[in-house]
């Protein structure tokens, strides 16, 4: 009945790869654009934008990102929402990202110097003008390394979406476990996936900060 | 504490499927759609697992196969756990669960079972010479076992000041036992003689059988016709022998004389 571990349940397990990748770029780019918005309500110079900010990211990141995983699949279908299992998983991740990515993008936009906003201000740039030609330039450089590092988390903890039903890299492992009993070789072999994806983010922020000649 | 999470978050999302009760589909619904959603287990041997060519395979595929068939629709197999297949089926996520499920009093607040299908036999295994002949015998060795499984909630029951280690499911309970984590592993026979069978030099002997497990289909609440369906569907196949000759295929041995039914 058991049968032995294969080429092919190698290739069924890059196939289960994709999901993750897929998950990750989607909960990146989806989180990625309400991070900026938040991370820039949270730093502007108007209080009801802040405070809007601050509890949008305190009740994110209060909240385990399983219990949000549940409420999009399990909560919007009992209200007749019917919400399918990559939906659902994409929405979690990307309202979860935004939440730390704002964070970590609000203390790279509150690193730039100080004089940097006054002396733009002072050259007759209004707000947003700051931000988009003096401030964010810098603040991306310094958001880079933090930024990466979460994504790695990011990668790994797309393997939650389990528990909606979602097959990707973890849960496919899983699968095969359960019909080889072999833990040891497919569990590595999910590992060494796992390790290329977050090496290759690694290497890629690496090679950017680099290029952006990031000083200190 | 993570798995007391995601445990409590599914009872949560069951209670709030209870409350809310979406429309559940009916047999005429299924009919009319020209299409059933079936949830089997992609994780369990031999109910629902990947062959090598990673298709779902097993009891509970061939039986979901067979109702299609039966109905005259299409088959859209969704994939669920041990963990989720209740709140799959109270949320309309599938028409019915085959997922090597078991009947229980408290699972049956949420759905309703049908007749039972198959049977298997759970019980304790532990090696050759364990010095442990029955449960009574255990005394501080540690027991591994799938969580949230029959084997679990029986063995839980008859012994529990036990030194139970509950795992996500069978092979991950397994690989417990076999790297010596635990001493002994509570499963379904089938399981230990597969594992016996690969490793013939390290048996798993039967220390005490619990009982035989029949597995049962689950029907949403709220749906009488598809209930009264399904039970004839198994009654028929019961009384010609298919069902039988299924178990034997997947399971090793057909089933009893006087099965049970619901």
């Amino acid at each position: 009945m058991m049968r032995e571990f294969g080429l092919n349940d190698v290739y069924f397990l890059l196939l289960a790869a994709r999901w993750t990748i897929a998950l990750t770029l989607a909960s990146t780019l989806i989180g990625g654009l309400i991070a900026l918005v938040v991370a820039i309500l949270r730093t502007m110079p108007f209080r009801l934008a802040n405070w809007l900010a601050i509890g949008y990211i305190n009740l994110v990141q209060g909240t385990p990102v399983l219990g949000q995983l549940f409420i999009f699949f399990f909560g919007f279908s009992a209200f007749g929402l019917d919400v399918g299992a990559w939906t659902a998983a994409v929405t979690a991740f990307s309202i979860y990202a935004s939440a730390f990515l704002a964070e970590i993008w609000r203390g790279s936009l509150q690193s730039v110097p100080k004089p940097q906003w006054e002396t733009s201000a002072a050259l007759g740039l209004r707000y947003f003008e700051q931000l988009r030609y003096v401030v964010i330039p810098q603040a991306v450089r310094i958001s880079l390394p933090p930024t990466v590092g979460f994504l790695v988390q990011l990668v790994k903890n797309t393997s939650l979406a389990y528990v909606i039903g979602f097959v990707e890299l973890t849960r496919a492992g899983n699968m095969l476990n359960n019909a080889t009993f072999a833990p040891l070789i497919v569990f590595l072999t999910v590992a060494a996936m796992y390790f290329v994806m977050c090496f290759s983010l690694s290497l890629t922020s690496r090679k950017l900060e680099r290029s952006l000649h990031v000083a200190h | 504490m993570f798995k007391q999470i995601t445990g409590l978050a599914f009872a949560v999302a069951t209670a709030l499927a209870g409350f809310m009760t979406p429309a559940q589909a009916e047999l005429k619904d299924i009919l009319d759609a020209g299409k059933i959603r079936i949830g089997v287990t992609a994780d369990v041997q031999p109910f629902g697992f990947l062959d090598e060519n990673n298709e779902k395979i097993g009891l509970d595929v061939d039986v979901a196969g067979m109702i299609a068939e039966a109905m005259g629709v299409d088959l859209e197999l969704v994939t669920v756990t041990s963990a989720n297949r209740i709140s799959y089926l109270a949320t309309n996520r599938i028409d019915l669960t085959i997922a090597a499920m078991g009947a229980t009093p408290e699972r049956a607040l949420q759905i309703n079972f049908s007749s039972p299908y198959s049977a298997l036999s759970i019980g304790l295994f532990g090696p050759e010479g364990s010095g442990v002949d029955s449960l009574a015998e255990v005394g501080d060795k540690s027991i591994a076992v799938a969580r949230g499984t029959t084997q679990d909630i029986e063995l839980t029951a008859r012994a529990p000041d036990a030194n139970i280690s509950r795992y996500d499911d069978d092979a991950t309970a397994a690989s417990a036992y076999l790297s010596g984590q635990d001493d002994l592993f509570a499963t379904a026979n089938i399981i230990a003689s597969s594992l016996t069978q690969r490793d013939p030099d390290n048996p798993l002997k039967p220390i005490e059988m619990f009982r035989y497990s029949p597995a049962h289909v689950g029907v949403p609440k709220g749906s009488p016709e598809l209930l009264q369906w399904v039970n004839t569907f198994v009654f028929y196949n019961i009384n010609n022998g298919v069902l039988s000759d299924l178990t034997e295929k997947w399971l090793g041995t057909p089933l009893p004389e006087n099965f049970p039914s619901l």
